[in-house]
Parts: structure tokens; C-alpha cells; sequence
């Protein structure tokens, strides 16, 4: 039986009070730099932990808010790892149609503040990681991650705290024409910075650019958006389905239905 | 990557007249049309020649560009590029009937009637059980008119199920005999037999899936049956990409989109 190790990020005392049992407590009662959201707690821990994780073994750290976006139990995510098969990675991406009418999480991001493309580019470009134009990319429900909602073996985690560290360094000593579109507020409840937004979609970065094995648990009966998009669920089922058999076979006729649906979409809006 | 591609020729104008880049499979004699290129395919096999293991082999019909608007440039093309990592390479026509039906043999039930039930019965037979009614087949298992090349490990798997359909039809009479070679409308009276047989490849691409199987796309030149659909083929392609989506993973949701589209597209026709 795989070993599962899942973490709920506990913020403060009352989160702390009313962790679900089976979840192991990632402390983060300090709660510093809470700029960084849960980036910062899973950075330190994997930090501190390196070399001492078990190599065949599943870690996930989750935010408290896991179990009500996603629908599943500390015991339901356990199961669909353990089902998982021989997979590095397991994903459990709620928001559906955010995952699904996009052509990957960064034109997602994009549509909802303007110039973060631009931003991740620019960082890239700096940090010297080669990656294909982010708007190229096409991503589907086997390499969508939102919330940093996934379960992984530690051979993911390191190389997913090498892109972190990399961003993080240029977040907080990088050159300014880096640093600032980066570190620049958002609209989001808080005004939270854009570097939080980026470091929740290196996960799907790694996942686009390198042959991990991934599997995703059923991200259409998790919770859609709060948005317009989920209004049309089967558009949002066959989008991912025609985004799958564009990576797969390549045929250019599946983006171009891509195109189509979404413009459905769009006009009957 | 090799490929040795053969036109069935039937007559002498198609032996003398070949596409290019292929070469003739003398069947001028046509002793048994009754079951179209099967017949000559299957001798070829059956002879036990002697093949370059790693080469691809197809048996095509003289309409294939035709069909397809592909050709032997295409088939060499495509190996050159992926053909390391392939076993089976399709070239089937017809992409409406590709996407818009479960499998090849729901597909063939829908314009000869009696067929799924002939072929299971014969399944049953021969002590094959995979349930036709319950595969999913995307553009990576449909094959039709015997489109596609395959290298020879390949081949020799379909031969083993093409004598077991051949045993049966040439066979004593049987009411399961009888049911194979009763002729639909299709083609002069073709025999039913005529459509499982072109089924076959298909049948092995599910039932036996270690083999690597791609696709030349088949929207690229698609011979679409309806002025709507070449205006806009998108529910074509979104009904295989759901196959081929569900094929992947079993998601119920994959299976009642594809439920949608279709109803959409040929009403109560499908199941």
C-alpha cells in the first residue's frame, strides 16, 4: 500500500481547532510573510525536510479550504491516490470550467489580470528557464493545478522547489523591471500580489513541460467557479477532451474546435 | 522506417495502373470476390512469407486516395516521423463515421442491420467475449476498408482471427454460418461477413492493447457525407475527442457529453 502523507495548512489557532482528522498539521500559526500565501509554509517544510521524505510515498499540503472546494474527505483523497496506479503526481483541481475553457492556467490568469503573462515571461526570462511562449501552451485536466491541490512523490516536489526558489528569489532580490510586475496587487480579496498567482501554476508548468505521470482525480464534480463560465458545464467537458487529443495525437483540428466551442460560449453569453 | 504498401489489384487495369508508391497484390483472379480484399490479404499471410519483421505492411484498395486523400507519400512521411513508436498506423476514411458512433461495430449496425449481433454470436463461438456493445473505439482503433500498415507480429495476430471467421463462413452450415454469409443491400448483395471482416483489425486494436496504434489525421482531406458538416465539423471532432478523452479515463461525464452531441447530430439513431 502506497504511503500517503497529507498536510492541512494550519494558519491560525481556529484553523488549527478544526483540522479534519487524518490530515498532519503543517504549522504555520506564525503565520509570516503571509504575502505568500500557502507558498511560503510548503517551501520552508520541504526545505527542512530534504533528504528525509520516503522516496515511494505521496505528500500534499492543502489548504484548510481543500475539503469544501474539491468535495472529498482526507480518507477520499487517500483512496484516489492509493488507486492512483504508478503516477508521480495526483491532481485534485476543483474550478472545472477555469481549467477547461482556457488553453492553459496562465491565459487564465491572464484574463483575469491583464499582464500577468507578460510578468511570469519576464521572470522566466530571467531566471534562464526555457519555456515555450506561455500562450502555446495547452493544458488539460491532467496538468491543470489550482490551489497547489495535488499529492506528489518527493522526486516532484524537488524540482517543483527549484522553480519555486527561483521565483522567489527574483520576488524578493530580483531586479526591479522583474520584481515589480511580480510583486504588483491584484484585484483578488486582499490585494493579494501577482507572485501568488504564478507560484500556484508551476505545478502545471512542470506538469506541460516534463514527462511526470499524472493522475487526476474527477475535477467535474468538485466545485465549478464562482464566474459566468460555469454555466455551461458540457462545453467545459468537451473543451478538455478536444485540449486531451491536441496533446495527444496533435491533429489541428481540435484547437480549432477548441476555438469554435469557446466561441459558442462567448456568443451565448 | 520501411514500408511495403500493395494495391489489391483485381483486374488488369488495376494491376497495370497502380497508385504510385505501391505496388501490386495480384488478385486478377479473383476466385472468391464474395469476400472483397480479405481474400488476397489473407493468402498473403497465410503463405507465411518472408517479411522484414520491423518494416510496416498495407493492403490497400485502388480507391484509398480517393478516399482518403492521402497517399504513399503520406504513409512514408508519418513513419519516418513516429513510426519507431508504432506497431499499427491508420488511415481510415470516413471521419463522421469515425467519431459520431461508440465503435466500428455500432457504427456497422447503423447501415447493416444484424451485424453486432452476428459478430457476437461469432465471438461467442470461436471463445472470444469481448462485449461490443460496451467499447469505445477513438480514431487510434477505427479502422476501415483496411486502411492502415502494420508490422507483421501485427499481421499474424489477425490472421488468427481472420481464419476463425473464415473457418466459420467456409464451414459446415450452421445457423451462425448462415447469419455471416446472408447478403445485406450493400454492394451487389455483399455478404455480412464482408463488414466484420473489415472489422477485424479494430476488434484486435481493443482486445489486445499492448499494440501502439496512431493515426493519420483523418479530418485533414475529410470526405464529409453533408454540406453541413463540411461547413463546420465540429461536433465530429468534439465526439471523438470525448472517446477518446473516455478511453483514457472512464469519467461518466466524458460519456454523457458525447451523449449530447450525438443526439444532436443523428437524433434517436444511436443508441
Amino acid at each position: 500500500m502506497t504511503a500517503v502523507h497529507l498536510h492541512q495548512i494550519a494558519y491560525s489557532p481556529e484553523v488549527l481547532a478544526r483540522v479534519e482528522p487524518g490530515y498532519a498539521v503543517l504549522d504555520h500559526l506564525a503565520n509570516e510573510r503571509s504575502d505568500w500565501y500557502e507558498l511560503f509554509p510548503i517551501r520552508r517544510h520541504l526545505h527542512a525536510q530534504a533528504g528525509a521524505l520516503d522516496e515511494n510515498a505521496f505528500y500534499g499540503f492543502f489548504s484548510p479550504k481543500f475539503g469544501a472546494k474539491t468535495g472529498l474527505s482526507h480518507a477520499a483523497a487517500v483512496a484516489e491516490i492509493q488507486a492512483a496506479g504508478d503516477v508521480d503526481v495526483v491532481l485534485f483541481s476543483p474550478q472545472p470550467d477555469m481549467g477547461a475553457f482556457f488553453l492553459n492556467v496562465f491565459e487564465q490568469g491572464e484574463t483575469f489580470d491583464p499582464g500577468f503573462i507578460a510578468a511570469v515571461e519576464g521572470w522566466l526570462a530571467h531566471a534562464g528557464l526555457a519555456v515555450p511562449p506561455l500562450r502555446s501552451l495547452v493544458m488539460d485536466t491532467r496538468t491543470t493545478v489550482f490551489s497547489n491541490y495535488f499529492a506528489a512523490r518527493p522526486a516532484f516536489w524537488r524540482e517543483w522547489l527549484r522553480w519555486q526558489d527561483a521565483l522567489f528569489d527574483a520576488c524578493e532580490h530580483g531586479p526591479e523591471a522583474v520584481r515589480g510586475p511580480l510583486t504588483q496587487g491584484t484585484t483578488y480579496p486582499g490585494a493579494a500580489q501577482r507572485k501568488v498567482f504564478v507560484q500556484e501554476r508551476l505545478a502545471s508548468l512542470l506538469l506541460t513541460l516534463q514527462p511526470w505521470r499524472t493522475h487526476a482525480a474527477n475535477p467535474f464534480r468538485m466545485g465549478w467557479s464562482a464566474t459566468r463560465f460555469r454555466e455551461h458545464p458540457e462545453l467545459a467537458i468537451m473543451s478538455d477532451a478536444l485540449k486531451r487529443a491536441h496533446r495527444d495525437l496533435g491533429f489541428p483540428c481540435y484547437l480549432k474546435a477548441f476555438g469554435a466551442l469557446r466561441q459558442r460560449f462567448t456568443q451565448g453569453s | 522506417m520501411t514500408a511495403h504498401l500493395y494495391q489489391v489489384a483485381y483486374t488488369e487495369a488495376t494491376f497495370t495502373n497502380l497508385m504510385p508508391g505501391f505496388q501490386p497484390l495480384d488478385n486478377r483472379a479473383n476466385l472468391r470476390p464474395d469476400w472483397f480484399e480479405f481474400d488476397p490479404i489473407r493468402r498473403f499471410w497465410a503463405a507465411a512469407p518472408a517479411v522484414d519483421e520491423n518494416a510496416f505492411y498495407g493492403f490497400f484498395s485502388p480507391k484509398f486516395t480517393d478516399k482518403t486523400g492521402h497517399t504513399a507519400d503520406t504513409i512514408h512521411a508519418r513513419l519516418a516521423q513516429q513510426g519507431e513508436q508504432l506497431d499499427v498506423l491508420l488511415l481510415s476514411p470516413f471521419p463522421n463515421q469515425i467519431a459520431f458512433f461508440t465503435n466500428v461495430f455500432e457504427q456497422g449496425e447503423f447501415f447493416h442491420r444484424g451485424l453486432m449481433g452476428a459478430t457476437q454470436r461469432w465471438l461467442a463461438a470461436v471463445g472470444l467475449d469481448p462485449a461490443l456493445a460496451s467499447l469505445w473505439m477513438d480514431v487510434r482503433q477505427t479502422v476501415f476498408s483496411n486502411y492502415f500498415v502494420a508490422r507483421p507480429a501485427f499481421w499474424r495476430e489477425w490472421l488468427v482471427l481472420a481464419d476463425k471467421l473464415w473457418n466459420v463462413c467456409e464451414g459446415p452450415s450452421t445457423p451462425l454460418q448462415v447469419e455471416l454469409t446472408a447478403n445485406t443491400a450493400y454492394l451487389q448483395q455483399a455478404q455480412l461477413k464482408v463488414f466484420l471482416q473489415e472489422r477485424l483489425a479494430s476488434l484486435l486494436l481493443v482486445m489486445q492493447p499492448r499494440w501502439r496504434s496512431g493515426a493519420v489525421d483523418p479530418y485533414l482531406h475529410g470526405r464529409w457525407p453533408t454540406e453541413a458538416l463540411r461547413a463546420d465539423p465540429t461536433d465530429a471532432i468534439v465526439s471523438d475527442a470525448l472517446k477518446h478523452a473516455l478511453r483514457q479515463q472512464p469519467w461518466q461525464e466524458f460519456v454523457n457529453a458525447f451523449g449530447i452531441v450525438r443526439q444532436r447530430v443523428l437524433g434517436g439513431a444511436g443508441k
